[in-house]
């Protein structure tokens, strides 16, 4: 038996239960996600793939079933502990979902505020982060004012600088073009190989290839899972 | 405590971060703040005007402001008193002195301009100039000195001057057509009106020229009566007794009505009270209008705010964190609204005399006040500005912030 950093068992979320609008999302979903592994969710658009990442990122409740994250069952979790937890993840979206109008170092380091690092180690760390990724340049930049791969770049280094022991990706490529995704591409392998477990929904097939899982998702359901040697 | 200040100054950045919304949350304060500001200096400032008229807490006034003020009753209504009565009074014992006083409206110039004309004896007047009673500063010219049967000598106040483009020397078309025939009134003198509210349209005169102007021989308005120290109560109840039993001797009937110092400072209050209870009032109804506002514009920029809030939960802000950087922007959102309320409030006040609301205070002043009308901004008013302005922002954010904040991240962030 696979002891994961992830498990789930019998995951389901519906939205507006009980109402005319009823959407199943998700259903009676059972995987497990090894530590270090690098995780794909494929699937069509509409097959679950961003509602399964949110419950496995703390980000929102299973309405059925268990959703376990090392010792703790998400599911039976408070809001407070919730929280807690997404300090142990690190999430990059779509959409980049930086803050506008506030610099990149800001913008990078905003989750490190509420941890009490000081205003000059936030500026320290948003630095060495942001030279890693090749935009220490755009430090003191405003989200509006990067490209689209920078800002992904941007959201990516907000993710990785509380050294989290997951990053979660939802579609991070969908918005760049080829060659801005051939090089967040590059970077995922990366983090991936430097031991942190990587959870992307995507159908870019550079991903896919890269993956060590991928779990194919059809209207909620998991359809099929690959374990590549 | 380094992470709740931390937290505490990620507040005042959220003000710039949504540069509309705070714009528009200050505006709206401000539209409900100011006029507040306005009306509450202006009846406290009229209050202490109204005090400083009677002698309250002006040390320079003593012995200038009377402690009793006789006048008549006819039917109920206010008629003028014969100076004759003032004999008897004078000779009350701890009456020290008694001055007929003639009180009259009267237009003036081709604007025919409303003033009130004040006639006083003339030793009456010598002892206002030579006080250093500020209700009487005479800046440029000489007291009126002129007897029955003369030219009536004029002092007015700056302002009047200034309006009917008069100066000390000039002369003013009759003002009056007694028995006497006409009169050519001249200015003597001006005082400083700006001192004052109540002397901003005052024309002061002898009391024999003020009885001719009128054509009132024999009559005052009132008779000012002056006590010695901790007698005016016993004087009034003798003048009531007495006056009241000469009238009912005599065929005119006339009811005495004795107001003392006392009354007048117990009445300002009433008065203006009420006044100023009609402001509350209609404050009330805007204050709440005000954060009916407040909501309402809390929602420019709300989807941006509402998955703001999502990023800063899903990258692991608790709900109390966030509420609490919510609170700051929202004080010091209050404090700067609060700031530039009283700002503008003394602005209007100082540069515009109230414009607009000052009649609400002061019957018969226009829209737009030709006179400077009293205020007082007082420390006090600003520590309730503040207090108003923090308890409107945040009452009008609070809610929607704190429904955010409990959404898990991912409804947020939808």
């Amino acid at each position: 038996m696979t002891v994961g950093l992830f498990e789930t068992e019998g995951l389901s979320r519906v939205y507006h239960a009980g109402r005319s609008s009823e959407v199943c999302a998700l259903s009676d979903v059972s995987l497990v996600i090894p530590a270090g592994s690098y995780v794909v969710l494929a699937g069509a658009s509409g097959s679950g793939k961003t509602t399964l990442l949110s419950l496995l990122g703390a980000l929102d409740r299973p309405t059925g079933g268990r959703v376990r994250f090392g010792d703790l069952h998400l599911e039976d979790c408070s809001d407070v502990e919730l929280a807690r937890q997404r300090r142990r993840m690190g999430f990059v979206f779509q959409d980049f979902s930086l803050i506008p109008r506030l610099p990149i170092w800001e913008n990078i380091t905003y989750p490190q505020i509420p941890r009490g690092m000081s205003t000059s180690d936030r500026r320290q760390v948003a630095e060495d982060e942001l030279s890693r990724l090749g935009l220490v340049a755009k430090c003191d930049v405003v989200p509006e004012e990067l490209s689209g791969g920078e800002q992904q770049r941007a959201a990516v280094a907000r993710a990785l600088i509380g050294d989290p022991e997951v990053v979660f990706a939802d579609e991070p490529t969908s918005n760049l073009d080829r060659r801005s995704a051939a090089e967040l591409a590059s970077i995922f392998a990366e983090i991936n190989a430097a031991g942190t477990t990587l959870v992307v929904s995507t159908h870019d097939p550079d991903l896919i290839d890269q993956a060590s899982h991928v779990f194919t998702l059809e209207d909620g359901r998991l359809l099929e899972t690959e374990v590549k040697s | 405590m380094s992470s709740f200040l931390s937290i505490a100054r990620t507040g005042s950045v959220a003000i710039l971060l949504s540069p509309l919304r705070s714009a528009v949350t200050v505006v709206a304060v401000i539209a409900v703040l100011v006029p507040y500001l306005v009306g509450t200096g202006l009846a406290e400032g009229l209050r202490q005007e109204a005090l400083i008229a009677i002698g309250v807490g002006v040390p320079e006034a003593k012995g200038l402001v009377p402690d009793l003020y006789v006048a008549a009753n006819r039917f109920g209504r206010r008629v003028p008193i014969p100076v004759s009565l003032g004999e008897p009074i004078r000779q009350f014992d701890g009456v020290t002195q008694v001055v007929p006083r003639i009180v009259g409206r009267i237009t003036v110039g081709k604007k025919r301009v409303e003033a009130v004309l004040v006639g006083l004896p003339r030793e009456a007047l010598q002892r206002f100039g030579s006080s250093v009673h500020r209700l009487s500063r005479v800046v440029d010219g000489k007291l009126p000195g002129s007897r029955r049967g003369e030219a009536p000598e004029l002092v007015i106040g700056s302002s009047l001057a200034r309006e009917l483009n008069l100066q000390v020397g000039a002369v003013i078309p009759p003002i009056h057509r007694s028995g006497g025939g006409e009169k050519t009134p001249r200015i003597i003198g001006i005082f400083e009106s700006d001192v004052s509210l109540w002397q901003s349209r005052m024309i002061l005169t002898t009391f024999e020229s003020a009885g001719e102007i009128f054509d009132q021989d024999g009559l005052a308005t009132d008779l000012l009566v002056y006590c010695r120290a901790g007698q005016p109560e016993s004087i009034r109840l003798r003048i009531m007794g007495s006056l009241s039993g000469s009238s009912r001797e005599s065929t005119t009937s006339l009811q005495p009505s004795v107001t003392s110092r006392s009354d007048l400072e117990s009445l300002i209050p009433a008065g203006l009270g009420h006044r100023e209870g009609v402001f509350n009032l209609l404050f009330v109804a805007a204050f709440g209008i005000g954060i009916l506002v407040i909501v309402v514009t809390s929602g420019f920029g709300r989807p941006e705010r509402r998955r703001e809030i999502g990023i800063l939960k899903a990258t692991g802000w608790q709900t109390d964190e966030i509420l609490l950087r919510s609170l700051v922007e929202s004080l010091l959102l209050g404090l700067a609204s609060a700031a530039l309320s009283i700002l503008l409030a003394w602005i209007w006040l100082n540069g515009f005399d109230g414009y607009w609301i000052a009649g609400i205070f002061l019957a018969g002043v226009e829209t737009t006040p030709t006179i400077t009308v009293p205020f007082v901004l007082s420390w006090q008013q600003a520590a309730l500005a503040v207090l108003i302005a923090c308890l409107l922002v945040t009452t009008g954010s609070a809610y929607s912030t704190w429904r955010t904040a409990v959404t898990s991240p991912a409804e947020a962030m939808r």
